[in-house]
C-alpha cells in the first residue's frame, strides 16, 4: 500500500507556520482527504457494481495512472448562457458576475438555543471554482483578486478534524484548528485590519447543512468561524464561497462520474450530466470535468485524483490587456498563493505596478477600460487533473439507466436544468436560474428556504453528520 | 429511396427522414464572397480611408451595384459544375466585388454603431491582443501595413477577385474613382499557388463548413449538396463525411445561428443589434507574412536537437496535422496518399477521440473520384479513419486539431457540438511569390509572402477569438497536455517567443521548443460585410 499522504492543496506551507502543530495538521488533513476519497469509491460502487473511483493511496498495483487535463473558463458559463439575448451580453454578464447575491436561509441566529432571524448573508456568483474581488477606490478598481481555494480548507485551518472527522475517528482529534492561523493569513492576503472577531460569528448560529437524511440544523457557536465573513464576502476573497465551490463538490462529481450510462452520448457532456445527476450542466467545469472522467471511465479505467487534491488556477492570458499607451502588463499579475510551475495556483492577483504610474481602471482590456473583475476573469483558466488506472474491475460493471435528464428552457436555448426522468419541463420556474444584477435585490431580505427542526426545535451541539452527501 | 441528384441545381440534396426544415437565404441580399465564397485564383484588397461622409456616400453609391450576391456567384459555380462534370474546360470568371467596412467606417453612415453587440468589433484588431508580438519585436502592430493604428484601419476593405490578375485592372481603377490619392492606404495583391498550396508547402483550405439553408422555396435546393446516404444518421448532419452542417446563423446575421448542445436544430436567430446588420457578416482579416526559411531551419533544428527520427518534413506534417497534398494523418500517418484529392468525399472524413466508421456517400462524377459512367442512383463507401486521443498519430498541438477539434469531448468549452459553434468560414488567399528552391536565389529573397486570412462569422469573440487566443496560442486547450500550436501559434510570454509543444514518441513524451516565429502578423481588422440593401440604404439610393 503506498505510505505518501495527502498534502494540502497546491503543497501550501501554511501548515509550516505552527512548526509544533504541522504534523498533526498534515495528518489530520491527510485524514480527512482519505475519508472523502473512501467514501467517494464506497458510495459509487457495490459488490455487482464495482466503484471505478478509488483512492489512489490505497492502490498498491504496479505503476503509475495516466493523468490527462480538464480545463475550463473562470467566468461563469451560467452567466453568459443566461444574458446570451441581451441587447448588451458583454457588459451585462460582467457586471453581474461582480454582483453578490443573497445566501437566503442557511444561516440563522440561535435565540435561547432555538432557531432565530435569518443571518443576511452573500456569495459571489461565480461558480465555477474560481471566484474574484475587485478592490476599489470609490468606483474605480485598484486590485483584482482570484482565488481558487476550497472552503473546506479553511474550515479545517480553523476548526480542525473535528469539522470533518465524526467521533470515533482516529484522527478525530488530530488537530483542533487554529483561529490565530487564519487570522494571519487574512492579513496577510486580504487586509492587514483584518481581526479575529471580523473573522467569526459573534453570536451563535445555526447552519443548515444537507444531509442523507435531509437537512440538519447545526450549532456553531460564538466564536466559530464565519466563511461569509466581510473579508471573505463585501471586501475582500479568501476563499471559494459560492455553494458549489467546495472540494467536496468536486469528489462527488468524480465519482458520480465513473458510474457508466446507459443511453447519453458519451461525447456530449452536457447529456452526461443530465443524465448521472452529478452537477449543474450550465456550467463550464462540471460538464467538462465529468466527461473528462466518464471518458476514462467508459474505457474501463478506474479514475482518481491526483494529489494535491484540489482545483486550480491554471493560465491567465496577459495578452488580453495593455496599459492606455500600449504598455505590457506582464508584471500586473502575481501568483501569492500556490506554484504557477506546476500549474497549481490557488491565489492570483491583478495590480498595475506602482512604477507604471497607472491603475487597474486605466487598463484596456480587450480595447475597453476594465471596469469589471469579469473583464479580467475572461482571460482565467481553471483546471483539474484526473488520473486513470486500469486495476482490474472495468471489465465487472455494467452501465446502469439514467436517473437524470435535461429540461431546456424555451426561451434561452442552452440554459438547462438538470431533472429528474419523467419530470414535466414545463412546470419549471426558469427564473431561479437568473444570476442577479443588482446589489440591491442580492442584499433584499432573506427567503426561509430551510424548514425548522422537527419536533421541539431545540438545536443539537455541532457535531460532523452521518453524511452530507 | 430518392437520392441527390448530381445534373440538377435544384435538388441537391435527398429527402433525410426527420431533417429539419432549413431557412431560405436571401440570396440576393447576402454579399456572394460571404456564401458561397468568390474562390478566385486572383484577388486584390483594398483599403479606403475617407476624408468625410458625404465622400464616402457618393463613392459607394459608385460601387455600390457592383458588389456581387450569393445568387451571381453561386449561378456560375453552377456553371462551372456542369462543365467540369462534362469534362470542358472551366468558363471564365466575371470580375466579383465585396465592400465591408470597419466600425468607423460605418459610422460614416449611421449613427448607431455602438448598438453592435459584439464588442471585439467595436474595439478593433488591433486593440483585442490576440497574442501578437509585443513592442520591440518584428510584427507589433506599430509595423503594420494597414490595420495597426486606429489611423491605419480602412474606413473600408475592397475585395476584387477573377481568374485572371489582368481582368482586375480596370475594376481597381473603378474602385477608387473619385477618390484622392491618399484615401488608398492598402493595396495587396494575393494569387493562389500552385496546388492550392500555402507558402510551407501544404494544402490550404480544405475543411470548410456545410452551410445550411436553401437557395429557393425548392424543398432540397441547398446552398450546400448533400452526399450522406439518407438512411444514415449522419446525413442529419454532415453534407459529406467529415463535414458538418452548420446554420447560417453562425455566418450571416438573420438566421438561426447553431445551439451548443445539439448539432441538428437550429438555435435562436443571431441578431447583431441594429436591425440593418441582418444578411450581413463580419470579416476578419489578417495580413500573416510567412518566413519559409526559419520555419524549415527551425524544424530542422528541433529534430536534430531532440534526437528524433523524423525529417524536418515529418515534423512539418506533425505541426500541420497533414501533409502537403492534403492528407490528414489521421487517415494516413506516414505519408500523403497517392492522390488525396481525387476523393473529395474521404479527405476530411476523420475524427479524433472517435474512430470513424465506413459511411456511404451519393456518387457524384463532379467530386472528383467518380467515373462520369456512374448513375446518381449508386452509393459508393467511403472507409472512416481510427481513434488517436492521446494524439499519437496527429498531435494535439496539430494546427488542424488545434482550430478545429472536431469530435473531442471534451473541449476547454464544452463538447463537440459546442465545438461546431465555433466554425468561421474562410476565404484567404496567398500573397507573394513561392520561397525559392534555389539557394543563390535564397541569398537575395525578401522574404515578402504569407496569407491574407480572410474568415466570415457573426460572433468575433465566440468564434476566430477563441481559435486564436484560446486554441493557437494556449497550452492546454482545447485539450489538455497539448501544448501550444507551434504552426501558427503566437506567444511572447517573458518578453520573448518561448512556444512549446509535447510529441508523444514511441512511449515517450518529447519536448519541442522554439522562440523562432514564422507567422508574423503585419496588418488586420475586423470588419462587417453589409447586405445589398443596406450598402444602398448607406449610399442613400
Amino acid at each position: 500500500m503506498a505510505t505518501t499522504v495527502h498534502p494540502p492543496p497546491a503543497g501550501i506551507d501554511d501548515f509550516a507556520r505552527r512548526p509544533d502543530m504541522a504534523e498533526a495538521m498534515a495528518q489530520g488533513w491527510d485524514a480527512i482527504v482519505n475519508d472523502w476519497l473512501d467514501g467517494a469509491a464506497g458510495y459509487y460502487g457495490d459488490e455487482t457494481n464495482p466503484s471505478l473511483f478509488y483512492n489512489a493511496q490505497r492502490d498498491d498495483t504496479p505503476g503509475a495512472g495516466a493523468t490527462d487535463d480538464a480545463v475550463w473558463d473562470a467566468f461563469p458559463l451560467a452567466i453568459t448562457k443566461w444574458f446570451a439575448g441581451d441587447d448588451d451580453p458583454e457588459r451585462t454578464r460582467w457586471r453581474a458576475a461582480d454582483t453578490p447575491r443573497a445566501y437566503p436561509g442557511r444561516y440563522r441566529r440561535v435565540v435561547d438555543g432555538r432557531l432565530g432571524e435569518p443571518i443576511d448573508l452573500t456569495h459571489r456568483q461565480q461558480d465555477e471554482y474560481c471566484e474574484w474581488f475587485a478592490v476599489r477606490d470609490g468606483e474605480a478598481i485598484r486590485r483584482i483578486t482570484f482565488t481558487s481555494e476550497a472552503p473546506e480548507y479553511w474550515m479545517y485551518l480553523a476548526h480542525g478534524t473535528p469539522e470533518f472527522l465524526p467521533q470515533g475517528h482516529p484522527d478525530h482529534d488530530r488537530f483542533a484548528g487554529d483561529m490565530s492561523l487564519v487570522e494571519e493569513l487574512y492579513q496577510e492576503h486580504v487586509d492587514p485590519s483584518a481581526t479575529v472577531q471580523d473573522l467569526t460569528w459573534p453570536y451563535d448560529v445555526a447552519q443548515a447543512v444537507s444531509t442523507s437524511q435531509g437537512v440538519r440544523w447545526l450549532l456553531r457557536p460564538a466564536g466559530s468561524y464565519n466563511p461569509f465573513n466581510k473579508w471573505n464576502t463585501t471586501l475582500g476573497a479568501m476563499h471559494l464561497t459560492h455553494p458549489a465551490n467546495t472540494l467536496g463538490a468536486e469528489i462527488n462529481l468524480a465519482g458520480g462520474a465513473t458510474v457508466r450510462r446507459i443511453g447519453p452520448d458519451p461525447d456530449d457532456p452536457q447529456a452526461l450530466i443530465c443524465c448521472s445527476q452529478y452537477g449543474d450542466a450550465n456550467r463550464s467545469s462540471d460538464p467538462i470535468i465529468g466527461a473528462k472522467v466518464y471518458e476514462f471511465a467508459s474505457q474501463g479505467l478506474s479514475v482518481s485524483l491526483p494529489d494535491p487534491v484540489g482545483l486550480y488556477i491554471q493560465s491567465y492570458n496577459q495578452d488580453l490587456f495593455a496599459g492606455p499607451a500600449g504598455e505590457s502588463l506582464e508584471r500586473a499579475w502575481t501568483v501569492t498563493r500556490g506554484d504557477q510551475a506546476s500549474e497549481q495556483v490557488l491565489r492570483l492577483v491583478f495590480e498595475v505596478p506602482e512604477d507604471l504610474g497607472f491603475t487597474v481602471e486605466d487598463v484596456q482590456a480587450g480595447g475597453f477600460p476594465v471596469q469589471w473583475g469579469g473583464q479580467v476573469a475572461d482571460a482565467v483558466k481553471i483546471h483539474l487533473t484526473g488520473m486513470a488506472k486500469d486495476l482490474g474491475v472495468g471489465g465487472q460493471g455494467r452501465a446502469v439507466e439514467c436517473p437524470g435528464a435535461c429540461c431546456e428552457d424555451p426561451d434561452r436555448p442552452g440554459v438547462v436544468a438538470v431533472v429528474d426522468v419523467g419530470t414535466d419541463c414545463a412546470q419549471i420556474d426558469w427564473t431561479r436560474f437568473a444570476p442577479v444584477l443588482e446589489q440591491e435585490q442580492a442584499l433584499a431580505p432573506v427567503a426561509q428556504a430551510v424548514p425548522p427542526p422537527e419536533g421541539d426545535g431545540t438545536l443539537v451541539a455541532f457535531a460532523v453528520p452521518d453524511s452530507r452527501r | 429511396m430518392t437520392l441527390f441528384e448530381p445534373d440538377s441545381d435544384l435538388v441537391t440534396g435527398p429527402v433525410v427522414a426527420g431533417a429539419p426544415e432549413e431557412p431560405v437565404l436571401h440570396v440576393d441580399e447576402i454579399q456572394g464572397n460571404v456564401l458561397p465564397g468568390f474562390n478566385t485564383r486572383h484577388q486584390r484588397l483594398l483599403g479606403i480611408r475617407f476624408d468625410g461622409p458625404e465622400r464616402a456616400r457618393t463613392w459607394l453609391r459608385a460601387i455600390a451595384d457592383r458588389v456581387s450576391t450569393l445568387a451571381a456567384v453561386h449561378e456560375v459555380r453552377n456553371v462551372r459544375r456542369r462543365a467540369l462534370c462534362r469534362g470542358e474546360s472551366r468558363p471564365p470568371t466575371p470580375v466579383w466585388t465585396s465592400v465591408a467596412f470597419s466600425a468607423d467606417g460605418l459610422r460614416l453612415f449611421t449613427a448607431d454603431v455602438d448598438e453592435i453587440r459584439e464588442l471585439a468589433f467595436l474595439a478593433g484588431m488591433a486593440q483585442r491582443g490576440l497574442g501578437d508580438p509585443p513592442p520591440g519585436f518584428p510584427g507589433h502592430r506599430s509595423e503594420w501595413v494597414v490595420g495597426g493604428s486606429a489611423q491605419t484601419v480602412p474606413h473600408a476593405l475592397v475585395t476584387l477577385a477573377a481568374d485572371d490578375a489582368a481582368q482586375l485592372a480596370s475594376p481597381m481603377e473603378a474602385a477608387i474613382d473619385g477618390l484622392p490619392a491618399a484615401a488608398l492606404i492598402f493595396d495587396q495583391e494575393g494569387e493562389v499557388l500552385e496546388g492550392g498550396r500555402e507558402h510551407f508547402g501544404f494544402r490550404d483550405g480544405l475543411s470548410q463548413p456545410g452551410v445550411r439553408g436553401r437557395l429557393s422555396t425548392g424543398e432540397r435546393h441547398y446552398l450546400t449538396r448533400r452526399y450522406v446516404d439518407p438512411e444514415d444518421s449522419r446525413a442529419l448532419t454532415d453534407s459529406r463525411p467529415g463535414q458538418p452542417l452548420i446554420w447560417p446563423g453562425q455566418f450571416v446575421f438573420g438566421y438561426g445561428g447553431q445551439r451548443a448542445n445539439d448539432a441538428v436544430l437550429a438555435g435562436e436567430v443571431v441578431a447583431g443589434g441594429p436591425d440593418w446588420m441582418n444578411d450581413g457578416s463580419f470579416l476578419v482579416f489578417r495580413r500573416l507574412r510567412q518566413d519559409v526559411a526559419t520555419f524549415r531551419g527551425e524544424t530542422r533544428r528541433m529534430c536534430a536537437d531532440t534526437g528524433l527520427p523524423l525529417t524536418a518534413a515529418q515534423l512539418e506534417g506533425r505541426l500541420v496535422g497533414r501533409w502537403p497534398e492534403g492528407t490528414a494523418l489521421m487517415r494516413n500517418p506516414e505519408r500523403d496518399d497517392r492522390d488525396p484529392m481525387a476523393d473529395r468525399m474521404a479527405v476530411n472524413y476523420f475524427g479524433f477521440d472517435e474512430a470513424t466508421t465506413p459511411v456511404r456517400v451519393s456518387a457524384d462524377p463532379c467530386a472528383g473520384i467518380e467515373d462520369r459512367a456512374l448513375v446518381s442512383s449508386e452509393l459508393r463507401g467511403v472507409q472512416g479513419a481510427p481513434q488517436d486521443d492521446p494524439g499519437l498519430r496527429c498531435p494535439r498541438f496539430a494546427h488542424i486539431r488545434k482550430v478545429n477539434p472536431r469530435d473531442v469531448a471534451p473541449t476547454d468549452k464544452g463538447g463537440a457540438e459546442d465545438t461546431l459553434g465555433r466554425a468561421i468560414m474562410r476565404r484567404g488567399i496567398t500573397w507573394g511569390a513561392p520561397y525559392p528552391d534555389d539557394p543563390a536565389a535564397q541569398a537575395g529573397d525578401d522574404g515578402d509572402r504569407g496569407l491574407l486570412f480572410l474568415a466570415y462569422q457573426t460572433r468575433i469573440s465566440k468564434q476566430f477569438e477563441v481559435l486564436n487566443n484560446d486554441w493557437m496560442n494556449g497550452s492546454d486547450a482545447p485539450e489538455g497536455n497539448a501544448g501550444q500550436d507551434l504552426l501558427v501559434g503566437q506567444r511572447y510570454a517573458g518578453g520573448k517567443g518561448d512556444r512549446k509543444a509535447t510529441l508523444l514518441w514511441e512511449g515517450t513524451e518529447v519536448s519541442l521548443a522554439t522562440d523562432r516565429h514564422w507567422v508574423i502578423p503585419t496588418g488586420g481588422g475586423y470588419f462587417f460585410t453589409p447586405s445589398i440593401s443596406t450598402l444602398r440604404a448607406f449610399a442613400g439610393t
